[in-house]
């Protein structure tokens, strides 16, 4: 990275609290390159995998002259890949992600999550790209890994607004259609959307074998209420307004609220999606190393 | 300027407002969660709200209500500002009198006859109805209502007596006499029991209907109340130097045992004292003795210590004294013998020995034969003596009947001369004036004893509370008396209907065969027959020592009606009759009431009463005797001014303070609209009420209260669930 790059959300010294974690596939991912990933493909890579016939036109480096020796026939040896992998980031900019209690926006804390993402992902020269959308895809950077790749994302997320409504379910699929190799999606999102059609959206990922890890965002107001009196709600995307004595209703929106969280957290488990929920309270370095962590001990 | 405060109702409404307006403005992410919360639990929350609101603008138009002191108008209700008229029946006898807790009865019910007549207006009427004035017509109602509220106010209770309905009647007749549309009575009464009698049941139903009763009840139980209820001097001619007797009977109306000093006075000076002691609803008699030491009127009274009813602590009397007392003895059978004379034990009995040749009997007793009667004068006599006198015709019979119907007193002794059927023509048949029959009994046939089986008759039972007898019970021993001989007797023949029972002859001495001593009144005056002899013929009677006490006796008691005049008292508001000689020319009567020391200082208390005749009486009447004392009255019919005094006092009934439970009133007030107002000083609302409504404000005020309550329960418990 050059001395005079700068941007809001690439921070080397919260990044640094990442240390010498990686981000690594649990699927397998199909890349172009070799990496630290599993490939679908077998190659001829340091990892052996299996023996097969040989035919003709195979390269003779990988012909088993030993098995051909002792029984006459003829195998070539074959490695089992390791790949690089394409993460796709899908980060949700609608009007809901601006909502902020009191530090940083729900947005705000999406694109520094992004940031650290490609930030990990380029320095495991894994492909990553970047899809911003609200009711519709925004902006789409196609997947790279080098680092002026980086810059680039790390420019259109500095620029980055929240605007319209939570629209991922229905703009998403086409992007999932065009996901020509199996990879990784991440989406970062407050996921105010329908829930079924959220998870629609979700198993479609998953139906096309892409590995997918919902970062849902959401700030620590919207999660405990923690408001007093008579207060007039303005909706951060339709601008409606709604008058309500909050602590009158503290009990009941906590219940629906725990039960949408929970829906998601659960149908994701079901879907063997990683879903994991963030608060925005929590400092995005420490959340994601965290999850790092975890995710690296559950293989 | 009140009905400006019905704004502040907005007050509420603009904070509910301002307060909604005031809301903080919040943006947030998604009111998605919100409006699924908000379809339940936020419309309970307006409706919170909402109930807030209501009940702050409901308590401040329940305290501006309140303010407005607004009335529920009941179904009797005619209006304000319609002419009313009311009329007031004042209970003033004088049980009213009665204090406690510091005012008495009448005090209360005169505040609140006062309370009743407050709210009236200029073209407002009322009548005030006493209760001790019940002859009197009704009086049509007053508009001078300030004029009637000085009255009222300077009114004292009075010591007659009455029971409720004739007053209701007037009360009535008053209201009749008004053309106002609104009409209401008010009966102020201390609910004494005696006044409320079934004849109300009757008059109540003529009251037009719609109109209330408003029955006040002013009176409180009264503990203390010691009544001097009866004074008598006994049957004895009261006569200089000879003891005279006075019982006064104390009764015990209250409540409780009640000790107190019981006082005689005569002509204003305490004469003796005595203790009495009573328990509640008892009586008991005393007995004072005093002697007269000149003849003519005397009057006095009997007084107990104050207790809580002063109207009944005195009772007074009037007491005539006199010399001597002339009897006249009829001689009917002379004997030169003397024990064989018919008058001889009698005037021997009567006027007794002289000592120092001064008889000390107070009887004079003049012996005449039956031909001599005839040139007497019976009026110059107390008492008329017919001693076995053989017949009596009809001429002195008629003289004998004006005599003891004036007042006069006859002894009739049978004997042996005696013609029964004779006396049963002349002196056994019914006066044709009316009066009923002189003769106590027909006479029948001599009954004599047989000699072998019944030789005598005995004495068998003696009335000893008879007059005659009361004093002299204990030393009298008639039970030795032997009677040989008596006329039998039958009741007499009466004409008509059967007599009353004051007229109707009673036995007072009977013996096993019949009776021996009879009585019966005839007119103002009294007969005493005995159906057997004054003299030894045909009884020991006049050998026996009780036969002089026993003859004074019945010669004491028939000379107490003597005079013409009988009745020398008479209750407390009810009028006195003045019996007078028959005249040609009505008499001028002077009637002294006893305020009255003298007359030219103050020439109110003097009554001139001119004499009428009535029921075949020369009499004048004084109505004014509502004042208990001693009041006189002067006539001039012989040439001379005669002085005659009389006692007027409170009546007994007016003693007895048993109540009457006011919820019981309504058993003798069968009236839908009938208000019991249990106190005078709850006259006030229960005549609002009836005039105005019934105030709301004080249920308005309760609500306030509670809607405040109920304010900050939702306020600040509902509204924070």
């Amino acid at each position: 990275m050059s001395k005079g790059f700068h941007s809001t959300y690439y921070d080397p010294a919260r990044f640094a609290k990442l240390g010498n974690l990686q981000l690594l596939a649990r699927t397998v991912v199909e890349g172009y390159i070799s990496g630290l990933h599993r490939s679908p493909f077998k190659g001829f890579s340091a990892e052996f995998a299996e023996y097969r016939e040989y035919l003709p036109g195979d390269d003779l480096k990988h012909f088993d002259w030993k098995v051909f020796a002792r029984s006459d026939r003829k195998y070539v040896r074959e490695y089992e890949e390791e790949t690089n992998m394409t993460c796709t980031v899908v980060l949700d900019a609608s009007g809901s992600m601006s909502y902020h209690s009191g530090g940083i926006s729900k947005l705000a804390y999406g694109c520094y999550l992004a940031a650290a993402l490609t930030y990990l992902m380029v320095q495991q020269r894994d492909q990553v790209g970047l899809v911003i959308a609200d009711e519709a895809v925004r902006e789409r950077i196609p997947p790279r890994s080098s680092p002026a790749h980086m810059k680039y994302i790390l420019d259109r997320l500095e620029r980055v607004a929240p605007k319209g409504r939570t629209g991922l379910a229905q703009c998403l699929h086409p992007v999932v259609e065009s996901l020509k190799r199996r990879g990784l999606v991440v989406i970062i999102s407050d996921l105010m959307d329908e829930p079924d059609a959220v998870m629609n959206l979700l198993q479609h990922f998953r139906h096309e074998r892409h590995e997918v890890i919902v970062f849902h965002v959401l700030d620590n107001a919207e999660i405990e209420f923690p408001f007093q009196g008579l207060i007039e709600f303005r909706d951060a995307e339709t601008r409606e307004k709604m008058q309500l004595r909050a602590e009158v209703i503290r009990e009941a929106y906590c219940a629906k609220f725990n039960e949408f969280v929970e829906r998601y957290r659960r149908e994701c488990t079901k879907a063997k999606i990683d879903y994991q929920f963030v608060n925005t309270q929590t400092p995005f370095e420490l959340m994601l190393a965290a999850y790092l962590r975890k995710r690296e001990k559950s293989g | 300027m009140i009905h400006l405060l019905w704004l502040s109702l907005a007050i509420p409404v603009i904070i509910h407002l301002v307060h909604r307006r005031k809301a903080r403005p919040m943006p947030f992410g998604t009111l998605r969660f919100l409006q699924m919360v908000d379809q339940r639990v936020a419309r309970r929350q307006r409706l919170r709200e909402l109930l807030l609101l209501a009940l702050r603008v409901l308590l401040l138009a329940a305290l501006i209500g309140a303010i407005e002191k607004p009335m529920l108008h009941s179904g009797s209700f005619k209006g304000t500002g319609v002419p009313t008229t009311v009329a007031i029946l004042l209970d003033n006898t004088a049980s009213m009198q009665a204090v406690k807790r510091g005012s008495s009865a009448f005090a209360r019910a005169r505040d609140a006859a006062l309370q009743a007549l407050d709210g009236l207006k200029n073209e407002d009427s009322a009548a005030l109805v006493l209760a001790d004035a019940a002859g009197e017509p009704p009086e049509p109602p007053t508009t001078a209502l300030p004029e009637l509220r000085a009255k009222l106010s300077r009114m004292e209770c009075g010591y007659g007596t009455a029971e409720m309905s004739a007053p209701l009647r007037r009360a009535i007749g008053s209201l009749e006499l008004s053309s106002n549309p609104v009409k209401e009575i008010y009966i102020l009464t201390d609910m004494q029991q005696n006044a409320w009698t079934d004849a109300l049941k009757d008059v109540a139903a003529q009251a037009p209907k719609g109109v209330p009763v408003f029955v006040v009840d002013v009176g409180a139980g009264v503990s203390e109340n010691l009544a001097v209820q009866d004074v008598d001097f006994g049957i004895k001619a009261n006569v200089v130097g000879a003891p005279a007797t006075c019982r006064c009977r104390v009764e015990n109306a209250g409540s409780q045992r009640m000790a107190r000093k019981v006082s005689l006075f005569l002509e204003g000076q305490k004469i003796a004292e005595q203790p009495a002691a009573v328990n509640a609803g008892g009586t008991q008699t005393l007995t004072f003795r005093h002697v007269f030491d000149r003849m003519g009127d005397f009057s006095g009274y009997i007084a107990v210590e104050p207790d809580e009813l002063p109207a009944d602590n005195r009772r007074y009397f009037t007491v005539q004294v006199v010399e001597k007392l002339p009897v006249l003895i009829i001689d009917g059978a002379p004997s030169a013998i003397a024990y064989r004379d018919g008058a001889f034990f009698l005037r021997l009995a009567l006027e007794g020995s002289a000592v120092a040749g001064k008889k000390l009997s107070p009887i004079e007793a003049r012996v005449v034969s039956d031909a001599e009667a005839a040139s007497q004068r019976f009026e110059d006599y107390r008492c008329v003596i017919l001693a076995d006198v053989p017949r009596v015709g009809e001429k002195p019979a008629d003289r004998l009947k004006d005599y003891v119907k004036a007042g006069g007193g006859l002894l009739i002794f049978c004997g042996e001369n005696v013609d029964a059927a004779a006396y049963n023509v002349t002196l056994g048949t019914p006066d044709v004036a009316g009066g009923g029959v002189l003769l106590p009994a027909s006479l029948g046939p001599v009954m004599t004893a047989s000699e072998k089986e019944h030789p005598f008759f005995q004495i068998q039972r003696t009335d000893t509370s008879h007059p005659i007898f009361r004093d002299i019970s204990a030393e009298t021993d008639l039970g030795a008396t032997r009677v040989r001989s008596f006329l039998s007797t039958e009741a007499p023949k009466d004409s008509g209907a059967a007599p009353s029972a004051e007229l109707r002859a009673s036995v007072i001495v009977e013996m096993d065969s019949g009776p021996l001593l009879l009585e019966r009144k005839f007119g103002a005056g009294q007969v005493v027959l005995c159906t057997s002899s004054c003299t030894p013929a045909w009884n020991n009677l006049p050998l026996k020592p009780h036969f002089v006490p026993v003859l004074h006796q019945i010669v004491y008691y028939l000379s107490r009606s003597a005079g013409g005049n009988a009745e020398r008292s008479t209750p407390a508001g009810t009028p006195y009759l003045l019996k007078l000689p028959n005249t040609r020319t009505p008499v001028m009567v002077k009637f002294s009431l006893p305020a009255a020391k003298d007359a030219k200082e103050n020439p109110d208390s003097i009554r001139e009463v001119k004499s009428a005749q009535a029921a075949g009486e020369n009499r004048a009447a004084l109505r004014d005797t509502g004042r208990p004392g001693i009041y006189s009255a002067e006539f001039n019919v012989t040439g001379t001014v005669q002085r005659r005094l009389f006692a007027v006092n409170t009546p007994s009934e007016e003693s007895a303070l048993a109540r009457l439970p006011l919820e019981k009133v309504r058993d003798y007030l069968d009236r839908g609209n009938v208000v019991l107002v249990p106190g005078a000083e709850a006259i006030a609302s229960a005549v609002r009420t009836e005039r105005h409504g019934v105030p709301l404000w004080d249920y308005l005020l309760l609500a306030t209260i509670g809607l405040a309550v109920c304010e900050g329960f939702v306020g600040n418990v509902v509204l924070k669930r």
